[in-house]
Parts: C-alpha cells; structure tokens; sequence
C-alpha cells in the first residue's frame, strides 16, 4: 500500500461499498455467460447440426407440451443431444462449480489460498477410489471415490501438521507426492484391467468422454449433501481465515469442524472425480478469482465460485471437444494449461509478501 | 514465596462469584508440561496483569483459560461455570482475546472483521440483525476505527489492526477480556492509547481484563493486581504497587531494578540494570544492597 501510493489508497477507502455493489454485478454476469453457453455447447460440436434443428429437438422434448408440435425431427440429432450433449453439459456444469468449492473449502481449512484438491492428492485419493471401484466390480464409484479423497485428505494433513500449524511448502509437497503416487497406482490398476488406453489416459488427464444421464444423477445426491453442509458453515469458514487459534476465540468447535469440512470436501471431490476423472486447478483458479471481486467472504464467495467453476468448465469443456473437432481435448488438459501458470504466478507473486 | 497458593488453600473459593478461578492447575502442550500447580483468582471488574519473564507460561496460561490447552489437572471456573462444561461457543460469548499478533493472508474489510466477533452469538443461518450491526458499529467507534470501517485489513497500520481485532473482541459482548501482550508490536503512542481504552472499558463498562504484559511500567500504571510467573509457577501475587518491588523483580527477572515514583501518576515505575552495573549517578545507588535486603524481608513477613 505505501509503494503504490496515496492514489491507490483512496481507492482502496471504498472497498467495502465496492465489494457490495461487485457482488450482485458478478452474478448477472455469470448467469448471463452460462446462458449463452449453454446454448451455444448444445448447438456446436463433431456431429454438424443445424441451429433450427437443436430448436426442433429442443420444443420436441419439452414435457408435456412437446409431443403437440407437428413437425418431425431426426432421430439420430435428438439422441446426440439429449441423450450426449445435454448430459454432457450439465455435468460439466456440476463438476466445474463442485471443484471450485472445494477448493474454497480446503483454501479456508488449511488458511492458504493455495491449496485445492487436485494439488493436494484429494482428487488422486477419489480416482483411485472409482479404480478399485471398477477392478473389484463394487456398483457405486462415487462412494468409493469418496472414501478414496476421504482417506487421501486425511493422510496429507496428518503428514503435514508440524503441532498445531501446517506449513504451506509441507502441505504442497506432501499433497503432491500422495497425489502422484496415488495416481500412479491408479493407472496400474486401470491398465491391468485391460481397460482400453484412452479411457485411462481421458480418467487420469480429466474429462467427459462417457457423460451421460446416468451420471449426472449418481453424483447429485453426492453435491446436494456436501453443498448443504458447507452452506450451514459459511462463518464458520470466514472465521478459520483467522487462523485456528483466533478461531476458536471467537467459538468455534476445532475439531468438529474440521472432521464436517473434510467430509464435505471429499463428497464433492468424490462427486466430480467419479463423473469426469482428475481435472486440476479449477479449486484453484476461480475462487481466486471471485475472491478478487467480491473478497473472501464466504456468505458471496461460495455461490459465486459454484456459479463461475460451472461456467468455467463448461466453457472449457466445449471449447475442448470442438477446436480439433473431432478429436477431443480432455477438459483436464484446458485446465491445466490455464491453471499451472497460474499456481505458478500465485507462487511466485505471494513470496514477496509473506505467503510462507 | 507463593501467597496464592497458600491462600487459595485456606481460604474457601467461591466458585460463583468471581470473574476467573484457576485452581491448582496444570496444563502444557501434549505430553510437556508448562505450568505447574497454579492458583488465581480474577474478580468481576478485576484489572489483572501478568508478568514473567519470556517463557514463563503467560501465554499459556490465558491459553489454558479458554479452553485452547486442555488441562491436565486442577479446575478453571468462568464466571461460576467449570470451564469443562462450557462449549467454545459458551466461552466466546462471555471471553474477548486480542492476540499478540494474528496473522491473515485474506483480505477482509475491517468491517467484516469486526463482524465476525458476532460469530457465537449467531446460529448458523441468521446473518446478524440491526441489533447486531448496533454492537459493530459501537465497537468499532469505541477503539476509533469507523474510518477505516471499509479498508482492508491488509491495507491498515499495525496499531490500527490491533484496534480492529480490539473492537471484534469487543463486539463479542464479553464480560472477560483476554490480551495476550497487546503493546508489544506497538509504538508508545498507540501503546498508551491501548492501556487507556481499556481503563476506560474496565471502569466505564466494568470489563473484567487479564493481560499479558512486558513492559512493567505500564503493568505498574494500569494494572490493580498483579501475577507474577517464572518457570511455569505462580512466583508472587498481589496488588501492583506492593507487590513489585525491586527485589522481587531482581529475583524474577535477574536484572537489578531501581522503583521509583511518577510525580504526575503517584504510580511507580522501575529502571533495569545488568546484573553487574553500577548504577549510575543515583544518590541511593551506594545503599542499593542494604535497600534490597529490606525489601527481601518485607517480603519474607508478607509470606
């Protein structure tokens, strides 16, 4: 603040009111850009569609009133989109805003803007779960993935807990060595399965090759009970920023608190993990963001980061399956492009002023 | 040499009249033990200074008093209630505590910051009436930060935040406040300012206040009572003026200390010496020793 100077300091007089006023401002816009992706991820892709026949399809499969339009439409369009597409795109909607609060949470928990779940072997633990899922036939991968990022959280914080402090460069490194050895198990298992390469190297690098209706509703349950948890905790959140000790100055149950965060985190991670694989830095990147925009006040930052990882990942999602068209990008592969530098750059720019 | 120890044993403790009460308390971190056998009392309205020398248990005492350490042996009373019955939510309601220093890498408004000392009065999905922004906005005028009330708490000086994390323990309601050494990271102006806001705050609004403090002189000025702590145990507790004379404070600390008299406070204030210095140009310096073997054996008939 004193090298910027006193312009800069003015400026900065208003936060408060600027905060308030960038808050409702974010949410228009956000909704306004998922609704025009949406659209526009139903319209383009491999399989060339008219805009008038996605419409037809569309009004052809409104319920009740649907079946009273006369004109026909192609069998083959309607399942590519209501049956590939749609799915598709509302799962990368939850999967995008479930990672991107979980990271909020885990940024909150471990009082570090850095951490997120892909960095700290959170989502590794969950992939190995749908692994050992899949290799013992036992029906329910998010539960197996959940227990997998439960088991792998658990395992990086106990690592990393130096009394009652964890140091951020513990945290990452330990985080990042569960995370690729818990990987490198899981793509054992996968290959040993006789699994086709591609679907392994799609699950290890992160994306939506299989989204279908399925899916979508074996992980909701998952995200409802998460999402519902963390919404009863939000100032609960806002006061870990503090610090554990200050903390529980102010009244906060610890240990009850960490045990509800980390099981929160880890149906969410669980829920995104089973549906797409392992998609990094988006727990990263937009909770950074809106942090930004409206601070880290949970009561804004959370729907505000489920919203813009929703929009974030879908964008992502389709620009993924449509620039090589019709090769498809695992979405994993987008995020990481975008989202390393930035860890990176975060790394970089916090050392200067006392990150560690 | 321990008046409080000996007085907590002869004297029946009334566990529901006064502010604090530590009693034969033991407490450390995990399995090392720091303090040993403690006993203190802290009356409703009560302006209690503990001194000792680095490492002596303060913090770990008023850690202790949250519930922060577990206790090992012995029975802390909040306000009549066994500390061991109390959730952190029951103890934030009635206990403020500023920190020696609080570190945050999150860019809250000092307005949010306040807020959050709201926190145990609220349940989870209330988020704070006008009653509530009443209490922030008292708070904060009571340490003199509405100003700031829209900065960030990363864009204020280091008085001002400690003001800001003043006023959230304000707007906690409590009846106890809790500082760990709160002057040490400031200069004397606002180290002044601080001592008299909770003067004021202790007289005015009858504020029990525990405090941790280096600096004897402003524990001299301020505190009614003090405790003072070496090696993790109660070394000698009273009212300040009586208690803190110079060779107590020599045995304490291991400096020699000359007390004398503000002539505008009528309160005490000490000047430290290495161990081995003559003290210079004082006239009492030459019968430093004899003075210290008075004290001693005041002393000794107090014990």
């Amino acid at each position: 603040m004193k090298m910027r100077g006193i312009t800069v300091k003015d400026e900065h007089i208003e936060t408060g009111q600027k905060r308030a006023a960038h808050k409702k401002l974010t949410a228009v816009v956000l909704l306004l850009c998922l609704s025009i992706l949406i659209p526009v991820a139903i319209v383009v892709g491999s399989a060339d569609l008219r805009v008038l026949e996605v419409c037809k399809i569309l009004l052809k499969s409104l319920p009740l009133v649907g079946e009273r339009f006369p004109f026909p439409v192609d069998p083959f369009a309607q399942t590519i989109i209501l049956n590939l597409r749609l799915p598709r795109i509302i799962l990368s909607i939850l999967v995008g805003a479930a990672l991107s609060v979980s990271g909020v949470i885990f940024q909150a928990f471990f009082g570090n803007p850095l951490a997120e779940p892909y960095v700290l072997g959170t989502s590794a633990g969950a992939a190995l779960g749908v692994a050992l899922a899949f290799f013992f036939k036992f029906s329910s991968a998010p539960l197996s993935a959940f227990f997998g990022a439960l088991g792998a959280t658990v395992l990086v914080y106990g690592f990393s807990r130096v009394g009652k402090k964890v140091p951020i460069t513990v945290l990452l490194l330990s985080g990042i060595a569960l995370g690729s050895l818990l990987s490198a198990v899981t793509s054992l298992l996968m290959l040993l399965h006789k699994e086709e390469h591609l679907k392994v190297l799609i699950f290890t690098m992160g994306g939506f090759p299989t989204g279908d209706w399925s899916k979508v509703t074996g992980i909701l349950p998952y995200l409802c009970v998460g999402a519902i948890i963390v919404l009863l905790h939000l100032r609960d959140l806002d006061l870990l920023l503090l610090g554990e000790e200050k903390a529980h100055q102010l009244g906060v149950d610890l240990p009850q608190l960490q045990i509800i965060l980390v099981f929160s985190a880890s149906l969410l991670v669980a829920a995104a993990v089973s549906a797409s694989g392992i998609i990094g830095f988006v727990g990263l990147m937009v909770p950074h963001l809106m942090r930004l925009i409206v601070g880290p006040e949970h009561k804004s930052l959370f729907p505000l980061s489920a919203l813009a990882g929703g929009v974030f990942l879908l964008a992502a999602d389709t620009v993924g399956r449509t620039v090589f068209s019709p090769l498809e990008l695992p979405v994993g592969i987008i995020t990481a492009l975008t989202g390393a530098p930035f860890f990176l750059y975060l790394l970089r720019r916090k050392r200067g002023s006392g990150l560690f | 040499m321990k008046p409080t120890r000996s007085q907590a044993r002869k004297k029946r403790i009334r566990w529901d009249t006064e502010g604090v009460i530590v009693s034969d308390v033991q407490t450390g971190y995990g399995r090392k033990i720091v303090l040993r056998a403690i006993n203190l009392t802290v009356r409703i309205g009560g302006f209690l200074g503990l001194l000792g020398p680095n490492g002596s248990g303060k913090s770990t005492l008023l850690k202790a008093i949250i519930k922060y350490l577990p206790v090992s042996a012995g029975r802390i009373a909040l306000l009549g209630n066994d500390l061991s019955t109390l959730t952190p939510k029951d103890i934030a309601r009635q206990v403020g505590v500023v920190p020696q220093k609080l570190e945050t890498k999150f860019e809250l408004t000092v307005r949010e910051l306040v807020t959050l000392g709201r926190y145990p009065h609220l349940t989870p999905l209330s988020h704070g009436d006008t009653e509530d922004g009443r209490i922030v906005e008292e708070s904060m005028a009571a340490v003199n930060i509405l100003h700031l009330s829209d900065r960030l708490i990363t864009e204020i000086s280091g008085g001002e935040f400690q003001r800001a994390i003043v006023a959230q323990a304000l707007a906690q309601t409590p009846q106890i406040l809790i500082l760990d050494e709160p002057t040490t990271h400031l200069d004397i102006s606002h180290q002044i300012d601080l001592c008299e806001l909770l003067l004021k705050l202790n007289r005015e609004k009858g504020l029990t206040i525990i405090t941790a403090l280096h600096d004897l002189n402003l524990a001299a000025r301020y505190c009614q009572e003090v405790v003072l702590l070496k090696d993790g145990k109660i070394f000698a507790s009273g009212p300040t003026d009586d208690l803190l004379s110079e060779a107590l404070l020599e045995e304490v600390y291991g400096v020699r200390v000359r007390k004398e008299r503000d002539p505008f406070t009528g309160k005490p204030y000490f000047l430290y010496y290495a161990q081995k210095t003559e003290a210079p140009h004082q006239p009492g310096a030459a019968n430093y020793p004899q003075n210290l073997q008075e004290d001693i054996e005041i002393i000794e008939e107090k014990t």
